[in-house]
């Protein structure tokens, strides 16, 4: 690569050097169940990732299959290496916790600390910050089965990043956590991706946090990329700008297939149909009013209980029809 | 309410489908279910049909040689393989051979063993065998014990008749005597008199023999003493190494499968997997813990074979390797075991599955030298067995561990074998 090359891509948004995760038709499977089929997708460096999607649809088996605890075909190139040239510079925390109910905090952190080929002595140090940081500061010595579930929680993720990784990969973190909990684990979250310049590729059924915390997410469906970027970028790729909830007095069959007919000719989604209730997503807000002249024209009798900008929740019910 | 569920018996069916499709649909958990008793009682049934007869080899130094020594021979021609060996050092030779396993026992029947028999005396015949081999010796004296029999019975019935026509002789010495009374009881002629001595005399002899009959003669005519040809070797000291090596078998077994479990069940293994860390690190600090457990073990019997009376010969180096190679390998074994097994109750099966038929194959309960060619095959190389004999050696004969390298060998490579698929399952295992 030239020089003015170099100057160009630096400018690029996509340049390998500005990317933590690359990966390309990735098939990953359990022997003969593909579940992950031909998928690609791009994590920026710096970037908290989030992956959603129903349960079943292969989260979990892509964080495995970056952190080498599975197989499978397709290209991937973190931080610009092979999977195994960057295996330091990943760390993993799984859904259930990694560490020793019988050993303490500080014990657990020795213990990882030589694992990730860090002195112990500098791992000790380095979790008692961490410790600070999350709340868990004066629990050393308390044993892991003396925590709570959040603190466990915690203490996962401590464990997983005292060998300072550039990029976390975090399994369902937030699973059972109450507010408060999540919350914590948040604010630590962001600090890790804002102070100490890490990548954190993450998996969640928490629509709502995901949306406001993660940078972009990949939202999964049956194995394979639904939709990917931000929300603002993939509810645009949908031709989403607004959503309307109505409530009807009555609906028949007959004016239920009408409204269905109507919404197909005019790029209208139905993104949740109940007895007396309908949920659309409107590519443009224009549509919204024509769509209400068409329900009164046919006297059809409704309430409009909100209209709104689209989230990702209204993006993640067409990946659930 | 609940009366008329018990009537009913609804929940009770339900619980019990609930048994039968868990049972059914846990695969591994049936799949030991059905293992054990085949694998049990073909290894119980191959290790206690033991070798023909014909193929256990018998030394026999004859210091006798009398037509019933000779009998004794034959009848033992017609079981085993017998060699009369010359009289010339013949113990040392028969020892010798022992020694080299070209005898499994040697029989010295020493001069005056008739003399005794025709004495109505309990004869003994020495029986030579490999003392380190105790349960060989126990079954070996049976065999022999049960090839004798006939023999036994033939100089039992011999010494019957002997008797009765003693007994006879006696009447019809008793009758002379009181015909002879009855005809001149006044005067008896020269040689009516010495007719009536002779009879006499051999109703004194006779009597003399009945009062020195050994009552032991009785109940069993030829005793057989065993000696062992290794003297210096305690009895105890050769259980020490059976019992340690069962010991370190069972627990490394138990130990070390649940133990990986445990690691599984604790993510323990994806993060030393996804820290990037070495499976060999792993392994060996699992063979460092474990071996100071299965030490403290050793210490402990070792205490207790010495309280109870134990003499042990020991080279410390040998030991040493010898407990170092043995109690590694079954760390290696019980860790396989742990990988191959979905929970700790699945590992505890295995564990039995595994122990059990190395038990009865090991030489330990079953003399593997009476076992058929097919299964000595088998046992010949197996882990537990060769465990035994090398921690024999050391322990009894302190042997140097120059002369353990053949032995050693084996274990080594069963070492590097299990080490090495240990890290092969753990370096693709899923999960």
């Amino acid at each position: 690569m030239g020089f003015f090359d170099r100057i160009r891509s630096i400018f690029r948004r996509d340049e390998p050097s500005r990317l933590a995760i690359v990966t390309d038709k990735l098939v990953i499977g359990y022997g003969s169940n593909i579940v992950i089929k031909n998928l690609s997708f791009k994590v920026k460096r710096g970037d908290i990732y989030g992956i959603i999607g129903l349960s079943g649809s292969g989260k979990s088996t892509i964080l495995k299959y970056l952190v080498s605890l599975l197989s499978g075909s397709g290209d991937v190139r973190i931080l610009g290496k092979s999977k195994k040239k960057a295996r330091k510079n990943i760390a993993y925390s799984p859904q259930d916790h990694s560490f020793f109910n019988e050993l303490t905090v500080n014990e657990n952190i020795r213990l990882f600390s030589a694992l990730n080929s860090m002195n112990p002595a500098e791992g000790l140090e380095r979790g008692k910050e961490m410790l600070k940081k999350l709340q868990m500061q004066g629990m050393e010595d308390a044993y892991g089965n003396q925590l709570s579930g959040g603190q466990k929680k915690r203490l996962n993720i401590i464990l997983s990043i005292l060998h300072k990784p550039r990029i976390l990969v975090l399994d369902e973190p937030f699973a059972g956590l109450d507010f408060y909990n999540r919350r914590i684990l948040w604010d630590f979250i962001r600090e890790l991706k804002s102070k100490e310049k890490i990548t954190i590729l993450l998996t969640t059924h928490l629509l709502d946090e995901a949306e406001r915390y993660c940078n972009r997410i990949l939202i999964l469906k049956d194995g394979k990329r639904f939709s990917a970027g931000t929300v603002t970028e993939m509810l645009r790729n949908r031709q989403i700008k607004a959503v309307m909830e109505l409530r009807f007095s009555y609906l028949s069959q007959e004016s239920e297939d009408k409204i269905r007919r109507y919404s197909r000719s005019r790029k209208i989604r139905l993104l949740d149909v109940k007895r007396r209730y309908i949920l659309f997503a409107l590519p443009g807000h224009q549509q919204r009013d024509r769509l209400l002249e068409f329900l009164r024209a046919n006297r059809i009798k409704f309430d409009i209980e909100a209209y709104r900008p689209p989230g990702l929740d209204d993006l993640f019910l067409l990946v659930a029809r | 309410m609940r009366i008329l569920d018990v009537i009913r018996g609804t929940k009770l069916i339900e619980m019990i489908r609930k048994e039968y499709y868990l049972l059914l649909r846990r695969r591994k958990f049936m799949v030991m279910v059905l293992a054990l008793p085949i694998l049990l009682g073909a290894v119980f049934a191959l290790s206690t049909s033991l070798t023909s007869l014909g193929k256990i080899n018998i030394g026999i130094c004859d210091f006798d040689k009398s037509p019933q020594t000779n009998q004794m021979v034959q009848s033992l021609q017609q079981q085993f393989t017998v060699e009369i060996l010359p009289e010339d050092g013949c113990i040392d030779i028969m020892g010798e051979r022992i020694k080299q396993e070209q005898f499994l026992l040697g029989i010295n029947i020493p001069q005056g063993f008739s003399d005794k028999l025709n004495k109505l005396q309990q004869a003994t015949i020495y029986l030579y065998f490999d003392n380190s081999k105790p349960q060989l010796a126990t079954t070996l004296d049976y065999l022999i014990l049960r090839g004798l029999t006939d023999y036994k019975s033939s100089t039992l019935s011999g010494a019957q008749s002997e008797l009765s026509e003693n007994i006879e002789d006696i009447r019809e010495t008793a009758l002379t005597v009181q015909s002879v009374v009855n005809a001149s009881s006044a005067i008896i002629p020269g040689p009516t008199f010495l007719t009536i001595k002779q009879q006499t005399d051999d109703f004194v002899d006779l009597m003399n023999l009945l009062y020195e009959m050994d009552i032991a003669f009785l109940a069993d005519p030829v005793h057989m003493e065993k000696r062992g040809i290794y003297p210096e070797v305690n009895t105890l000291a050769v259980s020490f190494a059976i019992v340690f090596c069962i010991l370190s078998l069972f627990s490394s077994f138990m130990l070390c499968s649940t133990n990986l479990i445990f690691d599984r069940d604790n993510n323990f293994i994806i993060m030393v997997k996804t820290s990037g860390s070495s499976f060999f690190t792993y392994i060996t600090s699992k063979l460092v813990v474990f071996n100071g457990v299965a030490l403290l073990q050793l210490g402990l019997v070792f205490v207790i074979f010495l309280a109870m009376g134990a003499v042990f010969s020991i080279d410390l180096i040998s030991l040493s390797a010898s407990f170092l190679i043995i109690s590694s390998l079954n760390i290696l074994i019980g860790m396989t075991i742990g990988l191959i097994s979905e929970n700790e109750t699945v590992a505890v099966l295995t564990s039995l599955i595994f122990t059990l038929p190395f038990l009865f194959l090991s030489g330990a309960f079953f003399p593997t030298e009476l076992f058929p060619d097919a299964i000595r095959l088998v046992t010949d190389v197996f882990p537990l067995n060769i465990e035994i004999i090398l921690l024999k050696k050391v322990v009894t004969f302190a042997f140097p561990i120059s002369q353990l390298a053949s032995t050693m060998n084996i274990l080594i490579y069963y070492f590097i074998f299990f080490f090495g698929l240990n890290w092969f399952i753990l370096r693709n295992k899923k999960k």
